[in-house]
């Protein structure tokens, strides 16, 4: 299809993509009206530039990948956005509570706020199932290596905020992570 | 298989994703099946995704949202349509002008008529007063010519372009005189008449006035009283043919 031919692939592509692309937007940008603009943004410029998809059943990383250089060029512009430090996280995992406590909405996106864009994406897209290490590696153009790193790390502090016990660290060999890590 | 290999083969083990090939996920689940420790390890890990993973999808969609993108794109649609539109209309308004500009030209170039430019020369040997009446005729132009040529030389008349100015240029032509030895030959001498107000020639004075290659020489004769000058371009030697010595302006 080649825009502006045929608006029935166009809906059909907003149908089957537009929740995900906006549960990305939103947890990329923690703002509800933020991740609407992105979401909204993203089909905007995919319609435009629909001749650069050659493969429709690419469509979804590639809206994906829209959507993410959309956030990064608008945080370009917004600047200043204090996050954590994870040099001090350990890969290796601790011992999780055998009853999980329920995750907080807002202490999850707070969380996920804290991260830098370089492990947030990477864990967004992790738990989002449908995308590989593989798809993963290629929507942040990195190395494999680099992005089993980043999620490992990524994995254990979300763990650390949102499933450990009060006060309780579940890696046990952190070192010098700031805000409570 | 080892714990170390299982456990390494864990952290790229997904439920949902084949990320291990067949061999490797079979080893690892003969193992998880030998291995209490190591099945543990895998069932928390994977309980842990699990919960986290849930949070994270748990996203709730605005319920215009769909409508409102899709009212987006078929905005950006008309704009596109509309900014082609446009683009096409200047473009084809440029095509247009363009057109019209070169069709005005091709039609607007002069022909030659050389009956109409022989019944309007000026007649050889005019008088100075003769030619000023004809520049005005002609071109519209009040023109004061030097006194102090041979107008018995004079050939023809027309209006030229030097340095970027109109000025009346005429040519003098000495025909042989076969009976004198030393006016055996031909000369000519194109004169151009500067006016002040069109040239500096107060600054042109302090250059040298004469200039040439032999065959053909250039000669600055300017006005002490202030009027216009003549630049002569000339072939030859004296040009005592052209100027009446006694009424040359040092």
């Amino acid at each position: 299809m080649h825009f502006p031919g045929n608006r029935q692939t166009v809906e059909r592509l907003v149908n089957d993509h537009y929740m995900a692309l906006y549960r990305y937007a939103y947890r990329l940008s923690g703002s509800a009206a933020d991740a609407d603009d992105l979401t909204q943004e993203a089909f905007c410029k995919a319609q435009a530039c629909w001749s650069q998809l050659r493969d429709e059943s690419r469509a979804k990383p590639w809206l994906f990948q829209i959507l993410r250089n959309a956030f990064l060029h608008k945080r370009r512009k917004e600047q200043n956005h204090p996050c954590i430090s994870l040099e001090g996280i350990d890969e290796v995992p601790g011992r999780l509570p055998e009853s999980l406590p329920p995750v907080d909405p807002e202490e999850l996106q707070s969380a996920l706020n804290a991260l830098p864009e370089v492990f947030r994406t990477p864990i967004i897209l992790y738990y989002f199932e449908d995308f590989s290490y593989r798809d993963i590696a290629e929507h942040m153009d990195l190395p494999l290596g680099t992005v089993m790193s980043r999620l490992a790390r990524a994995k254990i502090y979300l763990r650390n905020r949102l499933l450990a016990p009060d006060g309780q660290v579940l890696a046990g060999q952190e070192r010098g992570a700031s805000n409570g890590l | 298989m080892d714990c170390k290999t299982a456990h390494m083969l864990l952290e790229f083990h997904r439920p949902h994703s084949a990320e291990l090939d067949s061999d490797e996920t079979d080893a690892l689940e003969n193992h998880l099946r030998d291995c209490s420790d190591c099945a543990h390890l895998a069932h928390t890990e994977q309980q842990a995704d699990e919960h986290l993973g849930a949070a994270v999808r748990a996203v709730a969609t605005p319920v215009d949202l769909r409508e409102r993108i899709l009212k987006a794109l078929a905005n950006g649609r008309r704009n596109r349509w509309r900014r082609r539109l446009h683009w096409s209309a200047a473009a084809a308004a440029i095509l247009l002008a363009v057109g019209f500009g070169l069709g005005y030209r091709l039609s607007a170039r002069p022909t030659i008529d050389v009956n109409e430019i022989v019944d309007n020369l000026v007649a050889p040997e005019s008088s100075a007063e003769e030619i000023e009446e004809w520049f005005k005729t002609t071109y519209g132009v009040k023109t004061t010519l030097p006194r102090s040529l041979r107008y018995s030389n004079f050939i023809t008349a027309s209006r030229a372009e030097r340095q970027g100015k109109l000025v009346p240029r005429l040519l003098f032509l000495r025909k042989p005189d076969r009976q004198d030895k030393q006016q055996d030959r031909q000369d000519f001498a194109e004169v151009w008449v500067l006016s002040p107000d069109q040239f500096d020639l107060k600054a042109s004075g302090k250059k040298p006035l004469q200039a040439g290659t032999g065959r053909i020489n250039v000669e600055l004769m300017l006005n002490q009283d202030g009027g216009n000058a003549c630049l002569i371009l000339y072939s030859g030697g004296p040009l005592d043919w052209l100027i009446i010595p006694e009424q040359v302006a040092q």
